[in-house]
């Protein structure tokens, strides 16, 4: 099996796609000549040729139209937003248009495009180019949104999400594009709205996606220094939820801790927890615990942007608040 | 027998009589433990008196105004155990209690004082305490805010502690229980083609799951309707659910796409029954799909039914009707002409799925109709030897309408090797 980079594997993903689909094709700042800022489409354009690999212009919200307007004509665009800070610029695109336009067309149009971008902390990026955005988009029924946390989930999700037929949010994340790790030899996909399992374990329910996943792993092998058997649930698509593996996970452990990077009022994580409290009531053991980016703005400064970003040290706290 | 309602807990200074304020319960009403019995004031605060235990309010000793000592008797319930007060007492108490109105509740006694006696336990506590009629009052919580957790309750009152969550839950936990049978109609068809053979699935499995075909039923029709399409379409309604090691069922080209499905995610299925499938010969029914697709009216659509089935008496009444409206909006069968078109152009089945088949690692079980004059039953011969295979006689295209008892029951059989391992 080979071991690839995350940002090669949505690479291949992207090249696999294009050579089997006419209709899939990419755009976006420096996507083309450049290979994108984090190499993520590195030689697609030598091998698809400028038509179907475009440079464009800077004005997301003139994209995130173009995507739609793509979309509707029958083809299937796969856009690059290169920071998620930058997508309350398509937010009228996405939640006026692509989210609703089956609905008011009563079916008449199919919304099949891909919104990649990536976000998160912890590269030195400053308050305006860190940000995890996850229940921004989330938060808009009609659209469907992932963030994959392996080079694996990388390459099947963006498959998936390309084949998709509505608009997909595709949210990766800076810190992860240079992990290295198994990616699988023949044509595989991974559903949308499906979590994994990442670690089992007994007394308390992690339950993350992104970056956290792996942040997570880490405060997992912590707790079982203390006994404590964390169980680590990858959630991989933020919308829909995958709630079917998340209450099985809840009523083996009776305890659960939602781990998000984005904010923490009205953020990803709350919305998680509400879930579990309609559904899994009766199988908590303890109120469902969130760790998240407090409500500030991402620092610069290095100590300090550390000293915000949810790590193991948050992680293990909450847990061990929540089993005791 | 009857239980005092005492006034206890007043300690401090000027707390040693309480005044009745208001009694929120009539004599011969029946409370449970917990609830709102009576109010009474002391010098320094209202207080709530609680029901010490379930029962029926038997006896009012204090009326509304008379002040008590601390300690006093309020009252009396009657816990419905043996040496019950005589009934009489009960039917004699009302006129000599003046009744408490709702301005005789005074401001100042809202339920502040009620935190410290409420029983403070986890969603899960109380769940496992009420399965087991565990009294929490009794019980001392060693968690935050000394809430009773599940460790606290476990072990309690007899019987196994639960040790596993699994213990706890009280779905069912057996691996027969879990099952989920996810079944996948054919060509032109609908959901409710299973309908003779759901009633006994549903014994067999927790969940049966009926997938919808695109451009067919409220399946919404996609871009294009090629196999592919199809398979995205099935990948999406498996998607929001958490669904690998499921019990795959197909019919027609159903099988076809639940075969192919097995094949592309092979954690994807447990077991595996193909029922007269597609995709494993190339050869189909020509002048069925074409003149089928064409049909706009009932009395076209009939003769091509009928060939569906051995015997068209056991077709049920007004299918020609129920097929040409689940092919949806106009233009009538469309959808369905596309599909065909790239499935089976010219006749012929342009998909071949036999080596999926022979990659198949889990049980596995083909059940054909002898006389099925869609697609010939030989494409069973196809199948490897660990797959098993039914031929049923007098049986065409439809096993599932035409032998439902035996189609279930070999669903069942499949699901019931899968779950009893190798």
């Amino acid at each position: 099996m080979a071991k690839l980079r995350y940002a090669e594997a949505l690479n291949r993903a992207l090249r696999e796609e294009m050579q089997r689909d006419p209709l899939v094709f990419l755009f976006g700042e420096d996507i083309g000549s450049y290979g994108g800022v984090f190499k993520v489409t590195r030689g697609l354009m030598d091998e698809f040729g400028a038509a179907r690999v475009r440079d464009t212009p800077i004005s997301e919200q003139t994209l995130t139209a173009m995507a739609v307007s793509a979309a509707m004509a029958g083809s299937r665009p796969v856009l690059e937003i290169m920071y998620a800070d930058f997508m309350p610029l398509t937010l009228d695109a996405l939640i006026n248009q692509a989210s609703i336009y089956e609905y008011i067309w009563a079916d008449q149009v199919r919304m099949p495009f891909v919104l990649r971008t990536q976000g998160g902390g912890g590269a030195g990026a400053g308050a305006q180019h860190s940000k995890s955005l996850d229940s921004l988009v989330a938060h808009i029924p009609g659209l469907k949104a992932v963030a994959p946390a392996t080079p694996w989930d990388a390459y099947g999700l963006l498959k998936s999400a390309i084949r998709d037929p509505g608009p997909v949010i595709f949210l990766e994340h800076k810190l992860l594009y240079n992990m290295r790790d198994e990616v699988p030899d023949g044509e595989e996909t991974v559903p949308l709205g499906r979590a994994r399992l990442v670690r089992e374990g007994t007394d308390v329910s992690i339950i993350a996606s992104s970056r956290m996943v792996h942040e997570s792993l880490l405060a997992a092998d912590r707790l079982a220094g203390e006994g404590i058997a964390a169980e680590v649930v990858d959630l991989r698509s933020l919308r829909p939820l995958d709630l079917d593996t998340l209450l099985g996970s809840v009523a083996r452990t009776h305890h659960a801790v939602v781990v998000n990077e984005g904010w923490r009022f009205c953020g990803y994580a709350a919305e998680v927890s509400a879930t579990l409290m309609d559904h899994a009531f009766d199988d908590l053991d303890a109120p469902v615990a969130r760790v998240t980016m407090p409500d500030l703005p991402i620092p610069y400064s290095e100590p300090l942007e550390r000293a915000v970003l949810p790590g193991p040290d948050e992680i293990v706290a909450a847990v061990r608040r929540t089993v005791a | 027998m009857a239980r005092d309602i005492t006034v206890s807990g007043l300690g401090g200074e000027y707390m040693d009589t309480a005044t009745v304020v208001a009694w929120h319960v009539q004599p011969g009403e029946a409370v449970r433990a917990g609830d709102l019995l009576a109010t009474v004031e002391t010098a320094k605060a209202a207080t709530d008196i609680e029901a010490p235990c379930d029962g029926v309010l038997s006896e009012v000793c204090a009326v509304v105004g008379e002040e008590v000592a601390a300690g006093s008797v309020l009252g009396r319930l009657d816990d419905g155990t043996a040496d019950t007060v005589p009934e009489a007492d009960v039917s004699a108490t009302p006129s000599n209690s003046s009744q408490p109105t709702h301005s005789d509740v005074s401001a100042g006694s809202e339920r502040s004082a009620g935190r410290h006696d409420r029983v403070v336990a986890s969603p899960l506590a109380r769940r496992v305490a009420r399965d087991r009629g565990i009294d929490l009052a009794t019980v001392p919580g060693t968690g935050p805010n000394g809430r009773i957790k599940l460790r606290d309750v476990e072990g309690l009152a007899g019987g196994d502690p639960p040790r596993s969550a699994t213990a706890v839950r009280p779905r069912p936990t057996s691996a027969r229980a879990d099952a989920s049978i996810v079944l996948i109609h054919g060509l032109g068809a609908t959901p409710s083609i299973w309908h003779q053979i759901l009633p006994t699935l549903g014994q067999t499995a927790a969940r049966v799951e009926r997938l919808t075909l695109p451009g067919h039923g409220d399946g919404v029709a996609t871009e294009r309707m090629d196999f592919e399409s199809l398979l995205d379409a099935m990948r999406s309604q498996l998607g929001g659910r958490d669904l690998d090691g499921v019990h795959l069922v197909g019919h027609s080209l159903g099988g076809a796409v639940a075969l192919a499905l097995a094949d592309e995610r092979p954690a994807l299925a447990r077991s595996l029954t193909l029922i007269a499938p597609a995709g494993l010969g190339p050869e189909i029914d020509g002048a069925f799909l074409a003149g089928f697709a064409r049909a706009t009216r009932p009395d076209s659509l009939r003769p091509w039914l009928e060939r569906l089935v051995a015997d068209p008496e056991c077709l049920p009444a007004g299918l020609a009707e129920a097929a040409l409206q689940a092919r949806g909006a106009e233009p009538a069968g469309e959808n369905l002409r596309r599909l065909i078109d790239s499935l089976f152009p010219d006749g012929t089945q342009a998909f071949d799925l036999r080596s999926a088949l022979h990659r198949v690692r889990v049980p596995a079980r083909l059940v054909w109709g002898r006389r099925d004059r869609i697609i010939p039953w030989r494409h069973a011969l196809a199948a490897p030897g660990a797959v098993a295979m039914h031929l049923l006689p007098e049986t065409g295209h439809l096993p599932q309408i035409e032998a439902p008892d035996l189609v279930a029951a070999l669903i069942q059989q499949t699901v019931a090797a899968a779950l009893a391992g190798p």
